[in-house]
């Protein structure tokens, strides 16, 4: 590499024990992280900090990233993993149903909460495919490479997923 | 529900965006903590044991993460922007960099990864013209008042991206494999120093302090942690390189200690030029710049030093670098 940063450039220095690497192979990656952790964990700071685990653990385990395969969705696997032992490691708090910070109060806003707690009430696989789906608008062959399915699952489980939010979703009033 | 509703739908519930100064709150983290690869123990320890340590380092990276997060988050400012005042320079000087910044880029290539790579002269011969010219084009353009201290190491930091880069060509014809793989490091590592400082300068960085003080805290407590010899795992470079631990025999773990002090102490560079000091602090906020850069150069030297094996050089570099360190520290006092 010189001065010129391709991915495969970037992993192959921070296999080799780069930090300075490594953190800059995250920063492309780092919104859409971000926006995943959000999205399953709907609190920024936790986002943020889930986002910053996953990132240590990603460093840990970079010699398992192979040269040639793509960093996004085995980051954003691990992004997800972190959630799913964040959304474990709080199961005894009080979930918030308010608006998230930095939200306008628009007129759709209660429909908002209203999905955002539908989300909460369905289980951390169902929710993640739905997040990479809808939030992320990710094609199903990229959320069949991030889950390690294959394209036909991964339209199964998404199919699965709304069967499971739409009841809660009308229960609760709102329209689906 | 159609498909286009969904999508609508999850996009106005969850629509949320990093804040400013998230991603950099991880890279500081990520590039000055204590974590290291996972290799395998080549003395395992029993079980309890080993995870009493394990959990003693985890709980050492959390605290210093938590630490680090609270106090940006905790200023979350949410402009970009740098002091750009009323200078009527400033847009010209930032449109420079944008164009440098571009000319720089597109002449990279993804050449001169190993020693044997036959594109590296070619790649060489293209991307240091870039790099003079931008030096150059900084020599003769106006620097706008608050951007001269960042300016200046700019220019430090991209004529040392040039020896670098011609150190890479000169072990390369030399075949050695040592001094080329050195070189190539340290010419990446200004390219991972360089990109921060050109956005901060353009304005499109995200702020790394909420305010002045913000800034100087930030500064403050980095400063003293290395210098009082009780460095948390971020203040540790400063503090290796502060405390005399000689590079002769030692070139590595210097050169990794000088790269993290380097990107350490950027964060503060950058603090300071995004917040401006208010009026009543400007000569004490001017002399705590002028020392950090002052450190940051010293810092160049040592890297110079061991590009060309002079070790003894890289030990007075080590010294220039405490001078200024204490220097900065000292600073506080005044503020």
């Amino acid at each position: 590499m010189l001065f010129h940063q391709t991915e495969s450039d970037l992993v192959r220095s921070a296999r080799a024990g780069d930090r300075i690497a490594f953190a800059e192979l995250l920063r492309p990656e780092y919104r859409t992280a971000l926006r995943l952790a959000c999205g399953l964990l709907q609190d920024i700071d936790e986002a943020e900090d889930a986002v910053q685990e996953a990132a240590f653990t990603a460093w840990r385990r970079i010699g398992n990233l192979h040269e040639g395969s793509s960093l996004r969705p085995w980051f954003l696997g691990i992004v997800a993993n972190q959630c799913r032992s964040v959304k474990r490691s709080r199961w005894w708090s009080v979930t918030k149903a308010e608006p998230l910070e930095g939200e306008a109060p628009t007129a759709d806003l209660e429909a908002s909460i209203d999905l955002r707690r539908a989300l909460r009430r369905i289980g951390h696989d169902e929710r993640l495919v739905l997040v990479l789906r809808y939030y992320l608008d990710m094609p199903f062959e990229e959320i069949a490479t991030t889950l390690g399915i294959t394209p036909k699952a991964a339209r199964t489980r998404v199919e699965r997923a709304i069967h499971r939010l739409k009841p809660i979703m009308r229960v609760q009033g709102a329209a689906v | 529900m159609d498909e286009q509703t969904l999508f609508d739908r999850f996009h106005e519930a969850l629509n949320m965006e990093p804040r400013p100064g998230a991603y950099e709150r991880m890279r500081f983290a990520l590039t000055n903590s204590p974590v290291v690869l996972k290799k395998r123990p080549a003395h395992p320890m029993r079980w309890p044991k080993m995870g009493l340590r394990v959990a003693a380092v985890l709980t050492a990276v959390v605290i210093l993460i938590a630490f680090i997060a609270a106090f940006l988050a905790s200023h979350h400012a949410v402009v970009g922007s740098v002091p750009a005042g009323q200078d009527p320079s400033v847009k010209a000087y930032q449109a420079m960099l944008k164009s440098e910044y571009g000319a720089m880029n597109a002449a990279t290539s993804n050449n001169c990864n190993t020693i044997d790579d036959t594109g590296c002269l070619a790649a060489l011969n293209k991307v240091t013209p870039a790099l003079q010219h931008w030096v150059d084009h900084l020599g003769s353009t106006q620097t706008p008042s608050g951007f001269v201290v960042l300016d200046g190491q700019l220019r430090r930091h991209l004529n040392q991206a040039i020896k670098d880069l011609t150190a890479v060509g000169a072990y390369q014809r030399a075949n050695n494999q040592k001094g080329f793989d050195f070189a190539r490091s340290a010419a990446v590592y200004e390219r991972a120093w360089i990109d921060p400082a050109t956005f901060a300068l353009e304005g499109t960085y995200p702020k790394v302090a909420g305010s002045y003080q913000d800034a100087v805290n930030l500064a403050r407590q980095a400063l003293e942690a290395c210098i009082n010899s009780t460095p948390a795992p971020a203040d540790l470079a400063c503090a290796h390189l502060s405390q005399q631990q000689t590079c002769a025999g030692a070139e590595t773990r210097c050169e990794t200690d000088v790269q993290a002090a380097d990107t350490w102490l950027q964060t503060f560079l950058v603090g300071l030029t995004q917040n401006p000091a208010p009026s009543a602090l400007a000569t004490k906020g001017a002399k705590l710049l002028a020392d950090l850069a002052q450190a940051d150069t010293a810092l160049l030297g040592i890297t110079d030093a061991l590009l060309s094996g002079d070790s003894a050089k890289a030990d007075l570099g080590q010294g220039s670098f405490t001078t200024a360190i204490l220097a900065a520290g000292a600073d506080f006092s005044y503020m």
